[in-house]
């Protein structure tokens, strides 16, 4: 069979990907955990976001993604954009990473660092019967920290993002086959083609390691580390396939037991090595996530990319010892370095890993069933006014998409007690509840919501 | 020829050995110190015509006499190729390109520009991104192989069909020719795919693997074999460096035939090639691009994202976007339309407006949304890019000045100045200590009190926020003003440089006029557009002869441009040397 035949294309020609599976997707997913319809993610990524790079510009039909968001292009007619949203839902920590503690529960603790929970995950899941699956992708610091304190079963007991990508598995699905899978011979011809031209770069890059020196080499070495990853990546793309094809999880399995990028393994993080590592474990745990929503073993999910306010990636590109969290204290202040370069390379990364999120979802033919919510803690310089929200999928659960809205902003420090102009985080929550079928005008305190936000629907 | 003093006089009197230098990029501290080189000779050395020139590039480098600062040779390297540059050499070698620029992620920013060789790399997305335009373009050119030569659609083509084949398209993509062992790794790799599928699949893998080759996606500056520790570059690797430096695109069949030709270690030559690339539309670009990243209005829209728009409604995405515009064609004007000097650049009483961009400054009777020459207005103290919108606003709060970055911009990127804090400060500030405690402070009287409450720090800051005190009287929109709270503002302030320019200065036009007219100022200029040109840190060397030619030619920026091209720094290479720092 040629190329131009393979499975692949093949797969594409039926409509696989939105119209063919996705009823019987579905199906399976409300059989699985009750009778309301959607699964909800959480996307997570540390240490805020430059507002002058992040977002959108234009008007609500018709807009462009920022510098730093343009990674999610092939997306835009699966976004809902959010702009000048107030996430100052509970006072006194408005300039802080603590707020990680309670930017899903939107409701002030008794202590600093104890949110009165739930927070949203756990709030939904309950809704649909079960609990959510939270995941991380870091290695831990320490077990008792507050940093990666994002999702709460209830007031004061915070749940951990699970690291361990083969335990999980295990976990979700113990009855699986372990059987490798097994590829047709068109799939065996192009990935047998796909090395040809990849080991061709690689003997180029060879062939020019000779002549450069130490700093030259290292550059090459940089794109052999991308080539490997690019392969990853097609590899992973076949996987996709197949858990699309037939919910079968054994190719992931596959996966899971290769070779795993170690999260504990202990390579600095300031190091350009760690990013990579840091996205090969991310990536595959939201392969995991993907393929739980997907087969109806779980409804809503978290991913926490990291922990707040400690180090973070060393993106491609920055030429900087400093951590994503110290950036962000000079993300406006050129004399400190140059802070908003670094800080939209940190934003763009995680752009990316969000954007590959959303290739998954929608390959399996779930991201119209699938509300995406990117959230982090602060925006640059710590403050918590101005944020801008991206949510992604839910159009088969009422949500309008492609659609970009800048409300209009009343100041970084008035009080929405007694401004209520400003749109809040908890409005947010309000209008996706409501399309993930919870009917209530109120989530978190009561006091900061406004009744949600219409614009979601329409 | 040799490498004796003579020679070496010779070379000098031609072009412009021993300009630059590349000088470590550690930061002098809170000194205010002037970067090595930048403030320059007072008398012009150097002077030298285009009469008589010794115009052969030697394979050794020649050896400056004793008394003569010897040039520092940067080292050899591999580039890769920005995103403007990839695209349009993807469709130089391969034709159309599914990637955009604009699609490819952009850069980090190093010593100003986002084009540093040492900072750019294949990594992260960029992988995938050229595997996906690379997979596009071979399906596209392979869907009708008749089309490239009829012998490929043979059951089995021959060895001379296949690697006729392969030259077509290895030659433009690497912008050399490509020798025996190339074609044959190409090649197998198409013999290997042939042999499990068929011969579109192998010639598809022959043009994806090309399309993502180092070759191509890297500009080379390895130079000749060598045993030594310098090299000088090929001649095609010469033709790729004029042709990226200037048009940010791959050589042109002109320059790519006198590569072949071997004439390009000829610098009349390469002169005259240079000369010939600046007509090219696209070099207009490159012009705009480098004043864009100079001034640091890049991010222009970013930052303005976060002004007062509730308090001057009229500033829309479409004057943001003019403001931007404005600066852009107003460099490329005067470049290439206009007088083409840095004073002209500095001080022009005239910008290209709009109607918005007409409001905004002012000025009655211009309408529409194209960009037209109009005079400025008198008694507003504005003239020349430095008082352009997009320049004062960027460097602006919300609703509010910013004289600190204003001034930091003047003193690091004007006059080349080094400033960084001291490193036992907290850079946290203490609020309390930033603004004066009278009822609606100027930003001069906030600095006055800052001075005396926070005599450390404002002993830094007092070197460079006069200077952006001088552009008080514009708002952080851009527009003008003579009042703040019903005073008046005082922009006055001294000039202390070393030079004839030194002495008091009315406002920041006539501060900006000083400074272009210094010697410092030029030579800061041509620092500054060698980094850009050359990829790299680079400083002017303490005899500053790139700055003197620079005045010889009336401070024709286009010269300047010209001139780079000109220098050992462009056809040599040191060898090893990068063996030191990894």
């Amino acid at each position: 069979m040629s190329r131009s035949l393979s499975r692949r294309t093949l797969l594409r020609g039926m409509g696989w990907g939105s119209v063919f599976l996705s009823p019987f997707v579905r199906q399976l997913a409300v059989e699985a955990q009750g009778s309301a319809a959607g699964n909800f993610l959480a996307f997570y990524s540390p240490n805020g976001f430059y507002r002058g790079a992040f977002g959108a510009d234009g008007s609500t039909t018709s807009f462009t993604l920022r510098s730093s968001t343009a990674a999610l292009a092939p997306h835009q007619s699966d976004l809902a954009i959010f702009r000048n949203i107030s996430n100052m839902c509970y006072p006194g920590t408005e300039r802080s990473h603590n707020c990680i503690t309670r930017v899903m529960t939107c409701k002030a603790g008794t202590e600093n660092l104890v949110a009165t929970g739930p927070s949203f995950d756990h709030v939904v899941a309950k809704h649909f019967g079960g609990t959510p699956l939270i995941l991380g992708a870091q290695p831990q610091r320490s077990d008792f920290t507050w940093h990666r304190q994002l999702s709460w079963a209830a007031a004061g007991n915070a749940v951990r993002p699970q690291l361990d990508t083969k335990a999980l598995f295990t976990q979700l699905f113990p009855a699986e086959p372990g059987t490798p899978p097994t590829q047709d011979d068109s799939a065996a011809k192009e990935n047998k083609r796909n090395k040809s031209v990849l080991d061709g770069v690689r003997a180029d890059i060879a062939t020019l390691q000779g002549r450069l020196d130490a700093r030259g080499r290292e550059k090459l070495e940089l794109h052999m580390t991308s080539l490997r990853e690019l392969e990853q990546s097609i590899e992973r793309s076949e996987v996709t396939e197949m858990m699309a094809a037939t919910c079968d999880s054994s190719a992931l399995q596959t996966k899971v037991n290769g070779s795993l990028p170690n999260p504990a393994s202990g390579t600095p993080r300031t190091s350009k090595a760690y990013t990579p590592l840091l996205k090969a474990h991310g990536e595959l745990q939201l392969d995991l996530a993907v393929q739980a929503l997907l087969c109806g073993k779980k409804r809503v999910a978290t991913m926490i990319w990291q922990e707040c306010s400690w180090e973070g990636v060393n993106v491609e590109g920055v030429d900087s010892n400093e951590s994503h969290h110290k950036i962000t204290h000079y993300a406006s202040d050129p004399i400190h370095g140059d802070g908003p370069t670094q800080m939209k390379a940190c934003d763009a990364f995680y752009a990316a890993r969000l954007k590959y999120l959303l290739d998954k979802l929608k390959a399996v033919g779930i991201l119209d069933d699938t509300i995406v919510l990117w959230l982090t803690e602060v925006r640059e310089s710590h403050d918590q006014g101005e944020y801008t929200w991206i949510t992604a999928g839910g159009r088969n659960l009422g949500v309008k998409l492609g659609r970009y809205h800048d409300f209009p902003y009343y100041g970084p420090h008035n009080n929405p007690r007694t401004d209520t102009r400003n749109r809040t985080t908890s409005d947010l929550f309000v209008s996706i509840q409501k399309a993930l079928g919870i009917q209530s005008n109120t989530f978190g305190d009561a006091e900061w919501c406004h009744g949600g936000l219409s614009e979601y629907f329409g | 020829m040799g490498c004796g003093g003579r020679d070496w006089e010779r070379a000098r009197e031609l072009g412009l050995a021993g300009l630059l230098v590349l000088l470590g990029c550690g930061g002098l501290g809170c000194t205010g110190e002037v970067d090595a080189g930048a403030a320059g000779p007072q008398d012009g050395t150097g002077a030298r015509g285009t009469d008589g020139r010794t115009i052969e590039v030697p394979p050794t480098r020649p050896t400056p006499p004793a008394g003569i600062d010897p040039v520092e040779i940067p080292d050899s390297r591999i580039w890769r190729l920005t995103p403007t540059q990839y695209v349009r050499s993807f469709e130089a070698a391969f034709g159309t390109s599914k990637l955009t620029a604009e699609e490819l992620p952009s850069d980090p920013i190093q010593d100003g520009y986002d084009n540093n060789a040492g900072q750019i790399f294949v990594g992260g997305e960029l992988g995938r991104l050229y595997y996906e335009n690379a997979t596009a373009m071979a399906a596209a050119r392979t869907a009708n192989l008749g089309a490239i030569d009829a012998c490929l659609m043979a059951a089995s083509p021959n060895d001379a069909c296949v690697g006729a084949f392969i030259t077509k398209f290895a030659e433009p993509a690497f912008r050399r020719p490509v020798d025996a062992a190339e074609v044959d790794a190409y090649l197998a790799v198409y013999r290997d795919v042939a042999s499990t599928t068929n011969a579109k699949d192998a010639a598809a893998a022959v043009l994806e693997l090309l399309a993502q080759s180092p070759h191509f996606l890297y500009r080379m500056e390895l130079g000749e074999p060598t045993d030594g520790d310098e090299t000088r570059l090929t001649q095609f690797e010469v033709a790729s460096e004029l042709s990226y430096m200037l048009t940010d695109g791959p050589p042109d069949a002109e320059l790519y035939a006198a590569a072949v030709a071997g004439e390009l270690y000829d610098r009349e030559t390469v002169r005259a090639q240079a000369t010939r690339l600046l007509e090219d539309p696209n070099a207009r670009t490159k012009v705009g691009e480098f004043f864009a990243q100079y001034l640091q209005i890049t991010g222009f829209k970013d930052a303005s994202v976060a002004k007062d728009t509730a308090s001057f409604p009229a500033y829309t995405p479409a004057l943001q976007q003019a403001i931007l515009d404005e600066t852009v064609e107003f460099s490329r004007y005067v470049v290439f339309d206009g007088e083409g000097s840095l004073t002209e650049l500095f001080t022009a009483p005239y910008s290209l407006l709009n109607g918005s961009l007409a409001n905004l400054y002012g000025v009655a009777g211009v309408s529409g949304d194209a960009l037209n020459r109009v005079d400025l207005p008198e008694g507003q103290a504005r003239g020349g890019i430095m008082t352009h919108a997009s320049v004062l606003a960027v460097r602006a709060k919300a609703s509010d000045t910013d004289p600190l970055h204003r001034g930091l911009f003047v003193f690091r990127d004007l006059l080349c100045r080094n400033v960084s804090p001291p490193e036992n400060v907290d850079a946290t500030q203490d609020q309390s200590k930033l603004h004066a405690p009278v009822e609606d402070a100027t930003k001069l009287e906030d600095f006055q009190f800052f001075q005396e409450n926070s005599p450390s720090c404002a002993a830094c800051h007092s070197l460079f926020v006069p200077f952006g005190l001088a552009f008080e009287n514009f708002d952080a929109f851009g527009r003008f003003r003579e009042t703040q709270f019903n005073k008046n503002l005082q922009t006055e302030g001294t000039l202390t440089i070393g030079s004839a320019q030194d002495g008091e200065f009315a406002d920041g036009a006539e501060l900006a006029a000083k400074i272009a007219s210094s010697d410092m100022g030029q030579a800061c200029f041509a620092q500054r557009y060698a980094t850009f040109a050359l990829g790299r840190e680079t400083k002017v060397t303490p005899q500053t002869l790139l700055a003197a030619d620079f005045r010889k030619a009336e401070l024709s920026v286009a010269e300047l441009l010209v001139a780079v091209t000109l220098d050992d720094v462009f056809y040599y290479r040191a060898v090893g040397r990068g063996e030191e720092s990894p």
